[in-house]
């Protein structure tokens, strides 16, 4: 696919270009869905809000000024917000319905990657992490984002970004190591 | 630039150097030189990139939405996602393996009910969401995770854990209880948020994994390790932790603090805590006052931009003020209230000087007569708190001086997550005198009074002495106990979250009626008239309407 730099795309969308927002959209959607993946741990959560996401960017796109925040940071900042919504809704469910009934681990997990590091793992290890230090080491190292995007997108500065990443990895190894989940 | 900042700024650097494309082994190699931790993190960071992460890949995108470019609700079908070979699991699988690991990580936690003690006033609890309705609350009522908790104008409670633990929730504060369960088989593990106002707390000592007691606000958090502490969250957004009795980590996103017995800190959002210092709470009549400095009872106190001054108080006036002592020596005020309070002041230090009849401690002098109360072991560094009255020619007088004890069970390297620690009997109440020696070799006399009065041995009495309550209103506090029933740790941990003994005494009168089912909402309930005052709930908790002027930060 041709490289078009968003801000192009997006004037051409603000223009009801709808190639532009497919490209936009491909371009976008999966760090999104990412994004969301990471924060939900449910993937069929994550796929509605993904869709969320781009639905509400069409709706505010006519108004969307850049003002020097990275586009992907906004829809990041939507997603964040959708999230955020969608918890507050399952904080209803109540906390006697989450362990007792569960089947044991080791019988629905598959041996081999009981105790690798993959995404399934990971995102249980980010889970019990706090929520800036998470969304950092997604945005960061998931995402593979810029610091000074990270920074622009939670609106903190770039050295508050530096110490999280660092307090979020350092947290991150130690729960990974008490999880017994092991990495190159 | 702390150590801290050239750790975060060095791996960075490192992290750049990774992304342009330099061989990760070779870093590695060289970060494990300079340190260990960056070496692993970088490890870490490395494999975390390496991976597969899960991909979307959607029938459909907004772009066919129609021609106006109006979106409509669709939806991804999750029959074609879950066929998608690149994931082995259900989506169902997958929730359920999420809410495992949640088990597994919570140590096979299991939801606790917390329990509302002594109330006074008007409480409402509502389920999480922003639409619940609130209901009022009673005394005797349980509450539960996902709960949020609220008090009117001149209102508190204090809510009992499992454990022990008591929190009590001050005059026109909300707080929501995020987590409240077990782990394991006698420790709790509990995380409140504070949105405003504020709170105090009584955290039973822990004594095995899985326990901790976290306190949130919107600039920072407090985890707890067995303590007796305080929070309190301004409208303007600065959180204030203080400790009485153990230690207790104080983060934000941006640094962390430890506070040890008698210690203090702020932060404002987005800031890193303040440095830890040991606090003070001065009762004194104002002599002198200037933009940045003010002489109470012959006691300079400095002022700066955060300070919080509420009921313009002028020279002549009694005023409370709660601060801390810097590292200079300094007395910074954090809140200046223009009250009647009582009459007794204290402050938490290192003791320099014991000589007969007089003390330094922090590098001030402080007389004692044979009425002044002492913990029996007390030497020269150790911590200590002072309960003192000022005397009419501005020397102080110590009523009383407890030794104050820190837990030294943590690893330095520790982060935000608590450790493990042990954690004692549930049913065990945290009592005073196993906190607080400081009887002395000849007991008071009011105290053993006291302790003949109402049926408790006189370290009880003093344990409560030594804390810093008056004999009289040790006695109040005994007496409502019986009236009403209600447990005295309770009636005290009301006076903790700040309301007065004529409410307390008042509401305890009236304990047999049951609290106030009026509703703290702006839209009354039909079948509720609701009291003065208590029609609209105000943005500003009352006392704390005025946003200090902006004060000339204070010279050193």
């Amino acid at each position: 696919m041709r490289h078009y730099p968003d801000d192009t795309l997006i004037e051409q969308a603000q223009q009801q270009d709808n190639r532009a927002v497919s490209i936009l959209y491909q371009k976008h959607h999966t760090d999104v869905f990412r994004y969301l993946y990471y924060l939900t741990g449910d993937i069929p959560t994550a796929e509605d809000l993904t869709s969320e996401v781009f639905i509400r960017m069409m709706k505010a796109l006519p108004a969307y000024r850049q003002n020097g925040k990275p586009f992907k940071a906004w829809l990041i900042q939507i997603a964040k917000n959708l999230s955020a919504d969608h918890f507050r809704q399952e904080s209803r469910r109540s906390e006697d319905s989450l362990p007792e009934n569960l089947p044991a681990m080791h019988e629905t997990l598959d041996e081999k990657n009981q105790n690798s590091l993959n995404h399934e793992t990971l995102q249980k290890a980010l889970a019990a992490l706090q929520d800036a230090q998470r969304e950092v080491i997604i945005m960061r190292f998931v995402l593979e984002l810029p610091l000074q995007d990270v920074a622009r997108s939670m609106g903190k500065s770039e050295d508050a970004i530096k110490g999280l990443q660092r307090r979020g990895l350092l947290t991150l190894r130690k729960l990974l190591t008490e999880m017994e989940i092991y990495y190159d | 630039m702390t150590d801290q900042t050239l750790r975060d700024n060095t791996l960075e650097t490192y992290l750049n150097r990774m992304e342009s494309g330099e061989a990760l082994d070779q870093m590695r190699a060289n970060a494990g030189t300079e340190d260990p931790e960056l070496s692993e993190s970088l490890r870490l960071a490395a494999a975390i990139r390496k991976l597969e992460h899960p991909r979307l890949e959607a029938r459909a995108n907004p772009s066919r939405y129609g021609e106006s470019g109006q979106a409509s609700q669709s939806r991804w079908r999750l029959s074609e996602w879950l066929l998608r070979p690149k994931l082995t699991f259900a989506s169902l699988a997958v929730f359920v393996l999420f809410l495992s690991v949640v088990f597994l990580l919570t140590g096979n936690a299991r939801a606790e009910k917390a329990a509302v003690g002594a109330l006074i006033g008007t409480a409402e609890v509502r389920a999480g969401g922003e639409g619940e309705t609130w209901t009022a609350l009673r005394s005797g009522d349980e509450l539960e995770a996902g709960q949020v908790v609220r008090t009117g104008a001149s209102s508190s409670l204090v809510v009992r854990f499992t454990d022990g633990s008591l929190t009590s929730i001050g005059p026109n504060s909300e707080i929501s209880l995020e987590v409240v369960a077990s782990s394991g088989k006698e420790s709790i593990r509990v995380i409140l948020f504070q949105h405003y106002g504020t709170t105090a707390h009584q955290v039973a000592p822990a004594y095995d994994s899985g326990r901790s007691f976290i306190v949130k606000t919107p600039s920072g958090s407090a985890t707890v390790l067995g303590t007796t502490f305080a929070v309190a969250v301004r409208p303007d957004g600065l959180s204030r932790f203080d400790v009485r009795n153990g230690k207790v980590k104080v983060s934000s996103d941006t640094g962390q603090v430890e506070l040890t017995s008698g210690q203090a800190t702020t932060i404002l959002n987005g800031d890193s805590p303040e440095m830890p210092g040991y606090q003070f709470n001065l009762t004194g009549i104002v002599e002198e006052q200037s933009p940045t400095a003010w002489v109470v009872s012959g006691i300079n106190i400095l002022l700066n931009e955060y300070t919080l001054v509420t009921g313009a108080p002028a020279v002549g006036d009694s005023v409370y003020i709660q601060g801390r002592i810097l590292e200079d020596g300094a007395w910074l005020a954090d809140e200046i209230l223009a009250q009647e309070s009582e009459p007794i002041s204290s402050f938490s230090g290192i003791v320099d000087e014991m000589a007969p009849g007089q003390w330094v401690i922090n590098g001030i002098s402080i007389f004692l007569n044979e009425q002044t109360v002492t913990s029996q072991d007390i030497e020269v560094g150790d911590t200590v708190r002072v309960n003192f009255a000022i005397q009419e020619d501005h020397t102080w007088l110590a009523l009383s001086i407890n030794k104050l004890h820190n837990e030294d069970n943590d690893d330095p390297e520790e982060t935000e997550t608590p450790e493990p620690e042990q954690t004692p009997d549930p049913e065990a109440t945290p009592d005073p005198e196993d906190e607080i020696d400081c009887t002395g070799a000849n007991p008071h006399p009011k105290a053993v009074k006291l302790s003949e009065l109402h049926s408790v041995t006189v370290e009880e009495i003093m344990g409560w002495f030594c804390q810093g309550y008056g004999f009289g209103e040790i006695e109040l506090a005994y007496g409502l106990s019986e009236q009403s029933g209600t447990p005295v740790e309770e009636i005290f941990a009301l006076r903790e979250a700040g309301m007065g003994w004529g409410n307390i005494k008042k509401q305890m009168e009236e304990i047999d009626t049951g609290a106030s089912e009026e509703s703290l909402d702006k839209k009354p309930d039909k079948k509720t008239i609701l009291p003065p005052g208590l029609e609209k709930k105000p943005d500003n908790p009352p006392g704390l309407e005025n946003k200090p002027e902006k004060k000339p930060k204070k010279e050193k």
